[in-house]
């Protein structure tokens, strides 16, 4: 089957994942939140792989019916992140 | 741990004022809010705020306490999943011409018309957008308590849908997105979570 991602294309799905919520939403207690991200602007480099992947995972559903063990397909593809 | 009477906060002490985001500091982060989601459905913090000591943490939740209890209440025994779709691309009908630039032809008539074009898509974009979020809200209907509507920003084809899941709905609520899915196959989704309630502290935040 060619339709699943590299293992290191899944990593890097969660971790946008993860960083999109952690960095971008919650609670905010003091007025002015500081984050420095060493130059790289986390949020945006996250969404952006989010959309590269979905854009992947559009193009091959495209003819595909039915078809829910894609790895992006299934709720278990986007696992709540592995422990480093 | 601070203890504020009902409410317990769980901090780390940091050694500098601001802290640097990286993504292993951002999965520390989110490895002890999952522990405490494994108990019980806590508020998430944002990454990286920084207070002076313990009496500053608990004069600025104090002050919040109503908000607090009153946003720990409606997410109790519930989680978030997100969604994540992009918005179908445009026909060749509602795709607007190039860009306008700034330069030589960018004056007049014809730069004008090319401004009312773009204006004319990301109205499109918000339009098909509606579109598939009614069809995910449909698919989920009465499984879940809340949800919450975002896009990357103009521009963007990424819309996300956060939904806050009492926690025996997770199997129902996973199953109605595998039916949309079956009954869309074209349409690109993606499903996270559980997660603890991320986009759903609004009420809280200063």
């Amino acid at each position: 089957m060619t339709d699943t991602l590299e293992p290191a294309d899944d990593d890097a799905l969660v971790l946008s994942d993860l960083l999109s919520h952690v960095l971008d939403k919650g609670v905010v207690i003091t007025g002015d939140v500081v984050i420095s991200i060493a130059g790289i602007d986390l949020i945006s480099v996250s969404l952006s792989v989010l959309i590269t992947a979905l854009e992947t995972l559009e193009r091959k559903s495209v003819g595909v019916t039915g078809r829910l063990s894609h790895p992006l397909g299934d709720l278990s593809v986007l696992r709540p992140p592995r422990d480093a | 741990m601070v203890d504020l009477s009902g409410l317990t906060v769980w901090v780390s002490e940091v050694a500098t004022p601001t802290v640097v985001a990286s993504p292993a500091r951002a999965r520390d982060h989110d490895r002890v809010v999952r522990a405490a989601l494994e108990h019980e459905t806590p508020l998430p913090a944002r990454f990286g705020q920084v207070v002076a000591g313990d009496a500053e943490l608990v004069a600025a939740l104090e002050g919040r306490r109503e908000a607090l209890e009153a946003t720990l209440a409606k997410v109790d025994g519930a989680v978030e999943m997100t969604v994540r779709m992009l918005v179908p691309a445009a026909t060749d009908d509602e795709r607007p011409a190039d860009a306008p630039r700034a330069g030589s032809d960018a004056t007049g008539r014809r730069y004008l018309e090319r401004v009312a074009a773009l204006q004319r898509e990301e109205r499109n974009v918000r339009a098909r957008a509606a579109v598939i979020s009614e069809r995910v809200t449909s698919a989920v209907g009465e499984l879940v308590r809340a949800q919450s509507f975002a896009s990357a920003g103009a521009g963007s084809s990424l819309v996300t849908l956060s939904h806050l899941v009492p926690r025996e709905n997770i199997e129902a609520y996973r199953s109605a997105l595998l039916r949309l899915r079956r009954e869309e196959p074209a349409l690109a989704i993606m499903v996270s979570g559980p997660w603890a309630p991320y986009s759903f502290t609004e009420g809280v935040s200063a």
